[in-house]
């Protein structure tokens, strides 16, 4: 499992740090909504998925 | 709003904070026990600052504020490298604190206080703003704005009361307080629902805020990320700052390792605690956007407790101050705890046993709780206006980062020393001194701007070395913990680590009665049951790590020192040398046998294949000596009893026993080869001409291709290679002559290089029969009458010269082999 683990910290620690400017230079979207922010609390909420999946009592 | 209804709340919900802690340590203790009450507790790390601060922060700096909490996410993630190393460590050490860890871990007597002292005032502006933040918010909702008046001090004083209620009720530290830990995940749900809430009705009641921002322009920088490397670098350090200070602040450590009660929690608290983080972030944007649009005046801190009044929403109002109380509480109690169990550990059960009252180390850590508490007061009211909530917290941040290199190196990394350590925190505290503390209070007022501008232009405290662009946190956070890991590394590389700390041994009755006096009588009887089979190293040992629970590392050590001797270094010494030299001999001889075991193993296949293949080699010789022999002895019988033969008939018979010596002679010269191939005889590599070497071969064998009327053909092309020239020749005439053999009308010779030479010798004969395809390369196995060596012998040649030989599919049959290209690799003169 430790391996797993070090493998999600790794894929986070690339979402979290990844430079969101260049892919988002806008600050809305053609939805009305800021890409930036949809960006983060989707790969926040992908992280906490896997983190669920990997973690979780079998 | 009514200031008595207010206070009434406030105090009501402080009321029900009791009862909360009340239930934990009765009936609710399972409930208390629970992996979500653990993970809901470590929730204390959502402050004020994240209820009303991200709020602000959001407002004035956009998505800067979301670092803060995805570094704790990341740091979570590693639990099975961090948290399950602690949470093993303190159960075996009783460790209450990093503190403990880190004198624990290197028997350095300064480094507990110096951390202790440096904690304590690193973490007072951070317990000063959660003051404030309650402060603030009290006097908003009254409408008053300035001064801010005193309901910071009785909410204080009613903290300070429960710390002391629910968290020292013993002398050990280490138990668990189960209260606590309830009250404290009662907490963290009603900060949770009480955000959601707020941020729902106002979604509710006013809609999405993007669609407004189209005429304030001014508003979308909020939305963009940072686009140059002072704000990525900003946003990389806050994630890494954020990470570092939910596994060093002492609150986390109290409430993730000291009230752990099951390490299988962790498994929950992995995914659920960043669900809870990512959920309570959720309405912090949408209530900053609708601050910026709605009250452009107002303070940004305040937008959580100003949205529902400008909406006319009392009673939600009302609910948002009491989850501002509620982040803020939870973190007041478990920070102050916390601290001052690292003031009565390293900082006053020292100068208690001094002054022989240690006895009263128990109202004196109540004291401190207090006093804490009054200090954080105190700062905020002398300082806590001069910066942002968000500011604040981020300088104790900063603070508790710098435990990071010492604790974690010690964890991780052998070569750690205690001189290492210790520069490494020193170098760490200086600088954040220097960079962000003294500036603060410059700030407030209380120090001279010098400390704001330094005595050099290179000396800047916010921009060392002549450093722009940063804001002042990531300068100084970058800048103390460079300076720290460096020290602490380097260091720790030109330093000795220390020997082994003395070891102290005693008698089972004269340390039990010691915890009696110092721990109580129920410690005493504890101890007995445990030490009852041990030996008297093993019990004083278990004897320390139950006082440093309670008195802290370094008294412990100091209160054994009366009732232990320390073990005869000799005869220490001697045991431990005599059972290494043991060891190491009986492991040098287990390797020693087995290797003898597997050589002679082998040895004994090796003679068993050579014995069967000198059999099989005798019996095959023996066949085919015999054919030839017969019939040369048949031929000269006939000529010796027939001397009246015609001319012919004896010329006949004299060619056919010619024929067969030939053939005698060819298999005992192939035998003999054969012989040598097995003896081993050493290749005599030399540069070599294959080609050259190729049209040699075809000039030998061109006299019997001319007798048996085959035409010889070439493709040779010019490769030069080391190699042993008499083998490549002996194989490339096996080859050839077994060509001769079999063809009708003609033989081809090709060589061909590309990353090794091949060579290629093919015929227009009827080829191999398919059966027989797999045992060509076989000794004895002919299919023509050959001696039934020459292919056999030219494999085992190529594969000594480093190559391979095959059979390829096709007309006729078509043998290639290939040599590698190697070249002599000449002196180039630097040696002798």
């Amino acid at each position: 499992m430790k391996e797993r683990a070090l493998a999600l910290f790794l894929l986070a620690l690339f979402l979290f740090l990844f430079p969101a400017s260049l892919v988002f230079p806008a600050p809305l979207g053609s939805q009305g909504l800021p890409p930036l922010y949809l960006y983060l609390y989707v790969s926040w909420g992908l992280v906490v998925l896997l983190a669920y999946l990997l973690f979780r009592r079998s | 709003m009514n200031p008595l209804v207010l206070l009434l709340s406030l105090f009501l919900y402080l009321g029900l904070l009791f009862l909360v802690a009340l239930l934990g340590e009765g009936r609710g203790r399972s409930l208390a026990q629970s992996p979500w009450a653990y993970t809901l507790s470590l929730a204390v790390y959502a402050t004020a600052w994240t209820f009303m601060g991200s709020v602000g922060w959001a407002a004035t700096e956009g998505a800067s504020f979301l670092p803060i909490y995805l570094g704790p996410t990341l740091v979570l993630l590693l639990w099975p490298f961090l948290q399950e190393r602690l949470l093993s460590l303190a159960r075996a050490h009783r460790l209450t604190s990093w503190a403990d860890f880190l004198y624990l871990r290197f028997g350095h007597g300064l480094l507990g206080p110096l951390a202790a002292g440096f904690l304590v005032v690193g973490l007072l502006p951070y317990l000063a703003l959660q003051l404030k933040a309650i402060a603030q918010a009290f006097l908003f909702l009254r409408g008053e704005e300035e001064p801010l008046t005193d309901i910071a001090l009785p909410t204080a004083l009613l903290l300070a009361l429960f710390a002391i209620l629910f968290g020292t009720r013993r002398l050990d530290p280490s138990e668990r307080h189960q209260g606590l830990v309830l009250a404290v995940a009662f907490e963290s749900l009603v900060k949770l629902l009480a955000l959601l809430l707020v941020g729902g009705v106002v979604l509710w009641q006013l809609g999405s805020p993007f669609p407004k921002l189209q005429n304030r322009p001014e508003l979308l920088s909020l939305l963009l990320p940072p686009e140059d490397l002072a704000g990525y670098l900003e946003w990389a350090s806050l994630v890494l700052l954020s990470g570092l200070a939910f596994l060093f602040l002492p609150r986390q450590f109290h409430v993730s390792v000291v009230e752990n009660t099951d390490p299988q929690h962790l498994r929950l608290a992995a995914w659920a605690f960043p669900l809870y983080l990512l959920l309570i972030n959720l309405p912090v944007l949408p209530l900053a956007l609708f601050g910026r649009l709605l009250l452009p005046e107002g303070n940004p801190d305040l937008y959580v407790l100003a949205l529902p009044l400008e909406l006319g929403n009392g009673p939600l109002a009302l609910l948002a101050f009491l989850g501002g109380v509620s982040a803020a509480t939870a973190m007041v109690v478990v920070e102050s705890l916390a601290l001052s169990i690292l003031i009565s550990n390293h900082l006053l059960s020292p100068l208690l046993l001094r002054f022989r009252a240690l006895g009263s180390l128990l109202f004196w850590r109540r004291i401190s709780i207090l006093t804490v508490m009054l200090l954080a007061y105190l700062y905020f009211r002398l300082a806590g206006e001069a910066y942002a909530l968000v500011a604040m917290g981020l300088i104790s941040f900063v603070a508790v980062a710098q435990l990071a290199p010492a604790g974690l190196l010690g964890l991780f990394w052998k070569g750690a020393t205690p001189q290492g350590a210790l520069a490494g925190l020193l170098g760490g505290i200086a600088v954040w001194a220097y960079t962000l503390f003294l500036p603060a209070l410059a700030r407030s007022g209380w120090l001279p701007p010098f400390f704001l501008e330094g005595p050099h232009p290179l000396m800047r405290p916010e921009g060392l070395l002549g450093v722009r662009g940063l804001d002042p946190v990531t300068h100084g956070f970058l800048a103390s913990l460079t300076l720290n890991l460096a020290l602490t590394l380097g260091v720790s590389l030109f330093t000795r680590r220390m020997a082994l700390q003395e070891e102290r041994t005693g008698e089972v009755e004269e340390l039990a009665a010691l915890l009696r006096r110092v721990l109580g009588p129920e410690a005493e009887e504890s101890f007995r049951h445990q030490a009852r089979a041990l030996p008297g190293r093993e019990a004083a040992g278990l004897a320390e790590t139950l006082l440093a629970g309670s008195v802290g590392p370094a008294t412990a050590k100091l209160l054994l020192l009366s009732v232990t001797r320390a073990v005869p270094p000799e005869a220490l010494r001697e045991e431990v040398e005599e059972a290494a030299r043991e060891s190491r001999e009986l492991r040098a001889y287990a390797q020693a046998l087995e290797e003898a075991r597997r050589e002679l193993a082998e040895a004994y296949e090796r003679l068993k294949a050579l014995d069967q293949a000198k059999d099989e080699l005798l019996a095959a010789v023996s066949h085919e000596l015999k054919t030839p022999l017969t019939a040369v002895r048949a031929l000269a019988e006939i000529l010796e009893a027939n001397p009246d033969l015609s001319e012919e008939e004896r010329g006949r018979f004299v060619s056919l026993l010619t024929k067969e010596t030939v053939r005698l002679s060819r298999l005992v010269e192939e035998i003999l080869a054969y012989t040598r191939l097995q003896a081993g005889v050493p290749l005599a590599r030399s540069p070599t001409d294959l080609r050259a070497l190729a049209v040699e071969a075809l000039a030998l064998v061109e006299p019997l291709a001319r007798e048996r009327g085959i035409t010889m053909e070439s493709h040779l092309a010019e490769v030069q290679t080391l190699t042993d020239r008499d083998r490549v020749l002996q194989v490339l005439l096996n080859l050839l002559h077994n060509a001769l053999r079999h063809a009708r009308s003609r033989v081809r010779l090709e060589l061909l290089a590309n990353q090794e030479a091949l060579f290629r010798v093919s015929d227009d004969g009827p080829g191999v029969p398919p059966q027989a395809r797999t045992l060509v390369f076989e000794p004895f196995q002919s299919f023509s009458g050959g001696t039934g060596l020459g292919l056999f012998l030219a494999r085992r040649l190529v594969e000594s010269l480093g190559g391979r030989i095959w059979l390829e599919e096709g007309e006729g049959a078509t043998f290639a082999f290939t040599l590698p290209l190697e070249v002599e690799h000449e002196d180039s003169g630097g040696g002798r």
